[in-house]
């Protein structure tokens, strides 16, 4: 499979439906399974995690769904692929780091994707935009079915799916969406809504840079508890919380909007002007200039300006993206200049297609 | 050799009871063993078979610190879980049930599964579906038959 194509296509998952006001970008379920016959893969000798690739490809490939999709051996990738499937989400750090036979299968739209020999056999998941994680979860829940037809899970009675770390145990479930939250950050109201997500058993953490400095302010929303809730009620608590912190959102945005509008619009021109003229850009800057286009187009102060084009922005942008464009390894001030590079010519050509503007 | 508890499954563990002098043993499964440690008997370590001459060891005086029993299929001991925060395998859940189901609970806040099961049992129910549908036609029950292959497609459709 060549991963060059992928550096230039965008994920289905970003096309910017039912994305609330371009507030949530997407939505994920993750499924955690294991097969009963191995020691889970941190224990598994090569041995038994070349049966677990075995038997999962066997299966993929007995079912019509995920007839397709090819298994991708990390082995068999350079440093800068395995880094593209990450920045992609189509695996994760942990995968792309790790070491022995694993792999990963996803279908051409990379709205599904199946890592194996991960912390768990199976990671299975579903990526969709907008908040629709009960579709998510349908999507994935049908894959499973698919699966765990020709394979044997590990799973008990009482504490349904067996996997490797108990945090998961129980439906193996992780719904989560992807929320972009910068009137909450720019009020310093954050704490209030992670306080209140806690007590409900759900977390937030910043999506991109360490612990809770979210660079781009971009944040998961995902549930802890996989153990006593079933897998539609998870998903329908998600989408519960994120309506209510996508309120709390919007009323953040317009009490900026009414109480420092001329500040809030200057903001958000500027961040336009330097992306279009800029000619270093780093990725920290970059993310919190592209939050301020994002936060115009959700109040409708900029034009043209799409939420699929901003996500493409976000996704493209990102570094082993930028090295297999340029088919080579760069530096980090070059990375730099060819960001800047990339983003003013998109911008360009938004701006003649008769984007930009004004309202 | 049969659990001394329940008489039915395999006995892989061996329970040693000591009360000041008084030291008595049983061979149990590994479910009755948990059972017995969570009855209230913190005085009972279960020791597996495998590693039953290290009591020996220990009253001897050759070893100070008691062996922590792993899973028997692979190996794992519950220190080791404690340390990577992992279990080793499908198992280890059964063979530390008691440990790890007071884990569960702490983390989740719950002990049962209410979510989805599995259902690899479809292709021995696709399987007996085939016999009936075999028996159907030459009966020339066609109406049932019908319905038995309707049955069979949606199990292997995988309704995608």
């Amino acid at each position: 499979m060549d991963l060059k194509i992928l550096a230039h296509q965008t994920a289905s998952w970003l096309s910017g439906e039912a994305d609330m006001d371009g507030i949530v970008v997407s939505c994920r379920a993750r499924l955690a399974r294991n097969l009963n016959s191995c020691s889970f893969t941190h224990r598994a000798g090569e041995g038994e995690r070349a049966t677990v690739v075995g038997q999962v490809v066997e299966a993929t490939q007995r079912s019509r769904r995920l007839a397709g999709a090819q298994f991708v051996d990390m082995n068999e990738l350079a440093d800068q692929e395995r880094r593209l499937l990450v920045e992609r989400h189509l695996v994760s750090p942990a995968l792309a780091e790790g070491r022995g036979v694993r792999g990963v299968l996803f279908s051409a739209d990379e709205s599904i994707s199946i890592m194996v020999n991960e912390e768990d056999h199976l990671r299975l998941q579903a990526v969709l935009p907008g908040l629709q994680p009960g579709q998510a979860w349908n999507q994935i829940n049908a894959v499973d079915d698919a699966l765990g037809r020709h394979l044997e899970y590990a799973q008990s009675e009482q504490w349904g799916y067996l996997t490797a770390c108990p945090t998961n145990t129980g439906t193996g479930l992780r719904v989560s969406v992807l929320i972009h939250l910068p009137g909450l950050v720019l009020a310093e109201d954050m704490e209030r809504v992670v306080r209140g997500l806690t007590q409900m058993a759900f977390t937030v953490r910043g999506v991109y840079g360490e612990g809770t400095n979210a660079a781009g302010n971009l944040f998961q929303i995902s549930n802890q508890a996989t153990l006593g809730a079933s897998e539609e009620d998870l998903s329908e608590q998600l989408v519960h919380l994120t309506r209510q912190v996508v309120e709390y959102e919007r009323d953040a945005q317009e009490t900026l909007l009414k109480e420092a509008r001329y500040q809030l619009e200057d903001k958000i021109w500027r961040a336009y002007a330097i992306l279009s003229h800029a000619r270093v850009l780093s990725s920290q800057e970059f993310a919190s200039l592209l939050s301020a286009l994002r936060l115009g187009y959700s109040l409708s102060l900029i034009r043209g300006v799409t939420s699929p084009f901003l996500n493409r922005l976000m996704i493209i942008t990102q570094s082993a993206h930028l090295q297999v464009q340029a088919e080579r390894p760069l530096g980090v001030e070059e990375r730099d200049v060819q960001r800047a590079n990339i983003v003013r010519q998109l911008l360009a050509e938004q701006a003649a297609s008769g984007g930009e503007g004004a309202p | 050799m049969n659990c001394q508890a329940c008489h039915s499954r395999e006995a892989t563990v061996l329970y040693t009871h000591i009360i000041e002098s008084d030291k008595s043993s049983w061979h149990f499964c590994a479910p009755c063993a948990a059972q017995k440690c969570t009855e209230g008997d913190s005085l009972a370590p279960h020791q597996e078979l495998g590693q039953a001459l290290d009591v020996g060891a220990q009253e001897s005086g050759v070893r100070d610190a008691p062996q922590e029993s792993g899973c028997p299929v692979c190996g794992t001991t519950y220190g080791e879980i404690k340390q990577v925060g992992r279990l080793g395998c499908p198992h280890c859940y059964e063979v530390f049930g008691d440990r790890v189901g007071q884990l569960l609970k702490q983390i989740h806040g719950s002990l049962e599964h209410r979510g989805k099961r599995q259902m690899h049992k479809d292709l021995e129910e696709v399987e007996q579906l085939r016999q009936q549908l075999a028996e159907a036609v030459a009966l020339e029950a066609f109406e049932k038959a019908a319905q038995l292959r309707d049955r069979i497609v949606r199990l292997e459709g995988e309704a995608d």
